[in-house]
């Protein structure tokens, strides 16, 4: 690859959003030098010897807690987990104060999930260490829209001109937004499907178009990104009974008729089988890509890890950060 | 004797507030004396009108005439100049020169510049922006001040007003009727990377500046608007979908269109004209086509304006996206309007509400807009029989093309009449430059006592 880590100029990595196409692109690139790598049976380098790296997760994850910390450990990095339950946040200590204690203990790198959107941004003003944003709240979840853009790249050579559908929760949807704010950059066309009661107000400010049918959305796209429904999230009721969700909004065999006949089958994960997504089209081996998301995820993140960590090569461990995306 | 005139129009069709009338029609002083028979008057000048059709002065309420700054494009003589050859009497100039029109010493800079070179009469629009939000109630009663507009999109610096909290600020801070540009710049610049894939076309600008991104921020003004109790002038509507939601909210919304919105339509122009059809917001299909003729049909459309907005062929003959948007207009407003009333389109009478009674009751324009006595004595002369072919050469602009270049149309002006003075018979002009500012009853000078 013709990309080298060292020549993406990002501080922290906090959303999508304010990324240029060319940075993008370079992200993708050294993504796919990783690929091959973790296929093999020795997977670790040493690029991040000597370099800290802490998961700091406020809200449950299985997989991209896991994905980020296989990425750094594959780098050689020194990878520590913290979980919500196992810190002093339940002990009544704020974000900045968590953030501020961590920072004295001199880490490289903050992995950082939060239920709050915004959260990761303010943290990232305070420490002196770069941090990539995990997920927040309903705002971003950058390495999830890069590891969806390399596995579309890959299956489909470029991401320009590309008919997108993402589908079903886009309200509480963090990956929708990043995803959104990717698609965009890399101009593909982005359409969003869903009920009006899981559609964000002035969604459509945000560039894509808006449908409430998924036959009519998902007529000749070239790709489906399906979103989990986040009851988690939801406060009140938003729709009105799971089987007459997955009658309108669930993707089967019937509804993905209408796509192009290739069209790939996306799903973040973790799926809610017979809620948003029929087992049939989930485990179509032809057209869903659901677990070379997860793979591609690794290697996303193992690029991140090394882009930012190669920027911080010759700085001393007290600098103040600044924040921003780029 | 008392009863001379200085002009008397004999034997036209005058279209007056009670309808068509035979009349003859005396001028005194620049203004409108005498409506009826005046067999045997005598008059220091008499303009023969019989077969002609004798309308109000027609008012162009929306031209780019680019001067300060970029008069290589277009300057106030060149501009008006047009206007008049065109039939125009007056026209409203917008504020994205260069400086922008944002202060006191910007407006009679413009003000300065027109005097003795605009051959019609003239407004300048100030530009409402985040730097000006606390003068505006000041700029906006200046004289020759037609009222603040305002850019949601397709402006850059300055001018730009993106966000809600500007734009309510400055409806907050101002008080006639505002003119705004709707289009969402949150959106399209979302939409902008399409515009940059390989082998892409003007065909494509109506899809990056969509319909959904005008209707957006039409939607966001009215509303801002209302929650403050103000009227709004929407410039340029180009779809049908806001057609259907300003006609739930004309109490306090105004609308325009434009004649290329009206003429033209996607796909066509942009395989014919390529990026000369390029214009914000864009050209759009035939549905929003039909969709505007509903709107002038029904009502909704209150003004016809040009955005007269030329750029050089030079300019224009850039590969789309890097290609200026706009074209000419100011022009050939009256007679591609005229073509469509023999077309059946509207009625002469809705023609002279849209360019004339409309702009001068939206506006609070102070004595023009109808041909009734007192009124200043601005008339449009047209031949509504006559078969005329549009062409590049007559274009007065420094741009030097049309859109239109190459169509026939049926109806053309004949004579531009502004406050007395013939400034324009059978295509030649027939005076010197004698513009003046346009009053508005919001900004009447105060007699020194």
């Amino acid at each position: 690859m013709s990309t080298s880590a060292s020549s993406i100029k990002l501080r922290h990595l906090l959303g999508i959003e304010g990324l240029s196409p060319e940075t993008i692109s370079a992200l993708l690139d050294v993504s796919e030098t990783y690929i091959e790598q973790n296929r093999q049976i020795d997977k670790k380098q040493s690029l991040l010897r000597g370099r800290t790296i802490i998961n700091l997760f406020f809200e449950n994850s299985t997989r991209t807690r896991t994905s980020f910390e296989l990425a750094g450990k594959r780098l050689g990095g020194d990878v520590i987990n913290m979980q919500t339950s196992a810190s002093s946040v339940k002990k009544g200590e704020t974000l900045l104060d968590t953030a501020m204690t961590l920072n004295a203990m001199h880490p490289d790198l903050l992995v950082v999930r939060h239920p709050d959107s915004g959260a990761v941004q303010l943290l990232s003003q305070k420490v002196n260490c770069a941090v990539i944003n995990g997920g927040d709240g309903s705002h971003e979840h950058p390495t999830q829209a890069l590891l969806d853009a390399l596995t579309i790249r890959r299956r489909r050579g470029k991401l320009q001109g590309l008919l997108v559908a993402i589908c079903g929760d886009i309200l509480h949807s963090r990956v929708a937004r990043s995803n959104i704010h990717l698609l965009n950059t890399m101009g593909a066309r982005v359409r969003v499907i869903g009920p009006p009661t899981l559609m964000p107000a002035e969604i459509d400010r945000l560039g894509v178009e808006v449908f409430t049918d998924m036959r009519k959305g998902l007529t000749g796209v070239d790709i489906v990104m399906m979103l989990r429904l986040q009851t988690e999230r939801m406060h009140g009721s938003y729709v009105p009974s799971i089987p007459e969700y997955f009658r309108f909004f669930g993707l089967d065999n019937e509804k993905l008729s209408f796509a192009k006949p290739d069209a790939l089958i996306m799903h973040p994960g973790p799926m809610n089988r017979g809620v948003e997504i029929d087992s049939e089209v989930a485990d179509d081996i032809g057209r869903s890509v659901i677990h070379e998301q997860v793979e591609m995820g690794v290697a996303v993140r193992m690029a991140c890890l090394e882009v930012l960590m190669s920027q911080r090569r010759n700085e001393p461990s007290g600098s103040v950060a600044e924040g921003g995306g780029e | 004797m008392s009863e001379s005139y200085d002009l008397i129009l004999r034997g036209g069709i005058v279209v007056t507030p009670n309808g068509r009338e035979e009349i003859d029609v005396g001028v005194r002083a620049g203004r409108i004396v005498a409506l009826g028979s005046l067999a045997g008057v005598a008059a220091k000048e008499t303009l023969f009108a019989s077969g002609l059709h004798v309308l109000p002065g027609v008012i162009d309420t929306q031209v780019h005439f680019r001067e300060p700054g970029l008069e290589y494009k277009e300057d106030l003589e060149s501009g008006t100049r047009g206007a008049v050859l065109g039939g125009v009497t007056g026209v409203f100039e917008m504020p994205n020169t260069k400086p922008s029109t944002l202060t006191t010493e910007d407006f009679e800079e413009k003000m300065r510049r027109a005097k003795g070179r605009a051959w019609c009469d003239y407004a300048f629009y100030i530009g409402g922006a985040a730097e000006n939000v606390m003068e505006l109630a000041r700029l906006e009663r200046l004289p020759g001040c037609s009222g603040v507009k305002v850019f949601m999109g397709a402006s850059t610096g300055t001018l730009l007003v993106p966000d809600d909290a500007t734009l309510d600020a400055i409806l907050k801070n101002s008080y006639r009727r505002m003119a705004v540009h709707c289009e969402d710049e949150d959106r399209m610049n979302a939409r902008k990377p399409m515009t940059r894939l390989p082998g892409v076309t003007a065909h494509v600008h109506p899809e990056w500046r969509d319909a959904q991104s005008a209707l957006l921020a039409t939607q966001r003004l009215v509303k801002l608007a209302r929650n403050r109790g103000r009227r709004v002038h929407v410039l340029h509507v180009t779809t049908a979908d806001e057609m259907v939601f300003l006609r739930d909210h004309k109490d306090i919304a105004s609308v325009e269109t434009t004649p290329q919105h009206l003429t033209l339509a996607a796909p066509e122009c942009y395989d014919r004209l390529g990026t000369l059809a390029q214009m914000n917001p864009p050209i759009r299909d035939a549905h929003h086509r039909d969709g505007l003729w509903h709107g002038v049909r029904e009502g909704i459309v209150d003004v016809i304006g040009s955005d007269h907005a030329p750029h050089t062929l030079e300019e224009k003959a850039k590969p789309y996206p890097d290609s200026p948007s706009g074209m000419t207009g100011v022009q050939t407003l009256v007679p591609i309007m005229l073509d469509h009333v023999n077309a059946g389109r509207l009625t002469l009478e809705r023609f002279v509400d849209l360019t004339s009674a409309g702009a001068a009751r939206l506006f609070n324009i102070a004595g023009k807009g109808r041909i009734a006595l007192g009124y200043d004595a601005d008339f449009t002369l047209v031949d509504l029989k006559t078969r005329r072919r549009i062409e590049n050469k007559w274009i007065a602009s420094k741009a030097g093309w049309t859109p239109y270049d190459g169509m026939t149309v049926i109806g053309w002006p004949t004579a531009t009449i502004i406050r007395g003075h013939i400034v324009m018979r059978d295509d030649q002009l027939v005076a010197t430059p004698q513009g003046a500012p346009i009053r508005f009853q919001e900004t009447m000078p105060k007699e020194e006592a």
